[in-house]
């Protein structure tokens, strides 16, 4: 089992959960046949992440239910019972995804997410295991627990560099930066003169995977669905990056 | 101008009256055609409401 975490240091609103969310639905549809549970999603936030209330559906789906924070909280023995399945059915067959969420902000130690991490690998033995977390500090409870780093920035020099301090913190084989243009009026950076791809080039040592902007992805998050199940490449250029960056995470990590 | 052909015509002038009641219908016409097709553009664009009703389909990948 390998574990990535979608990056942007203290920044938030950056696309983290977005492009987390979708590569995790592409990789389980595309790994469908080759294991029962292809891929775990460990939503960190707390009070329900977006991810979490997308795969549950329902803003009030969490509601009753056990949670990641309860095991934190000791509440509940076994971690496992804090995990979910989502299963779709499309024209090409069925394919799911194992998904856990915080209900409350309690403090989660290294050592209870080091526990989790294990018993989801012996027990599910999923290929990745992908980890949301909310903006990072240096002492985050995920420093050193992850294979891979996937930074996501925006058309901010402070995100930029926020995301660059951090990356090092938080440890791992970094992978191919990915650059959120989700502003498409100003693609150059007054600071650098230079497009913003060089800039992240620059800070990064290597050129960004760029999604771009594209209004059909605020419809799909208004609907609390998930973009590349309802929309088709064709029509939403962010959807066909997406599924681009999805292709290399499958080389690179799968 | 429908007002102008109006007055024209009351005037007696009703060559220049009718000419001009014909541009001012032709100009009215094209200008609620042009809305239009501003409308159809506009329509192409699904709502949150009807991308919650598309049905899943396999991601292409």
């Amino acid at each position: 089992m390998k574990k990535i975490i979608f990056l942007s240091g203290t920044k938030g609103g950056t696309g983290k959960t977005t492009l987390a969310l979708n590569t995790s639905v592409l990789l389980s549809y595309l790994w469908r046949e080759a294991t029962h549970y292809p891929v775990v999603y460990v939503d960190l936030t707390p009070n329900v992440g977006t991810a979490a209330l997308i795969l549950l559906g329902d803003v009030l789906a969490s509601w009753g239910r056990p949670s990641l924070s309860d095991y934190v909280a000791g509440r509940l023995a076994e971690p496992l019972r804090a995990f979910y399945i989502r299963r779709w059915n499309t024209e090409k067959g069925a394919f799911q995804i194992v998904f856990t969420f915080m209900t409350q902000d309690v403090p989660l130690s290294r050592r209870q997410l080091e526990y989790v991490f294990s018993v989801v690998e012996s027990r599910l033995r999923p290929r990745l295991l992908v980890v949301d977390a909310p903006p990072l500090a240096s002492d985050s409870p995920v420093a050193g627990l992850v294979d891979y780093v996937v930074p996501v920035v925006t058309p901010d020099v402070t995100a930029i560099e926020a995301t660059r301090r951090y990356q090092d913190a938080v440890g791992g084989a970094r992978l191919k930066p990915v650059l959120n243009m989700y502003i498409p009026s100003y693609p150059i950076s007054v600071l650098h003169s230079a497009p913003w791809e060089r800039v992240v080039e620059n800070a990064f040592g290597e050129p960004p995977h760029v999604v771009p902007y594209d209004r059909l992805v605020q419809a799909v998050r208004q609907a609390l669905e998930v973009e590349v199940l309802k929309l088709k490449p064709a029509e939403s250029p962010a959807v066909k990056a997406i599924v681009e960056y999805a292709r290399y995470l499958s080389t690179r990590v799968g | 101008m429908n007002l102008a052909a109006f007055i024209l015509a009351l005037l007696g002038v009703t060559w220049i009256a009718a000419a001009l009641y014909a541009v001012s219908v032709v100009l009215l016409v094209w200008r609620r055609e042009e809305k239009k097709v501003e409308t159809r553009v506009e329509a192409k664009e699904p709502t949150p409401d009807e991308i919650k009703k598309r049905p899943v389909t396999a991601p292409e990948i």
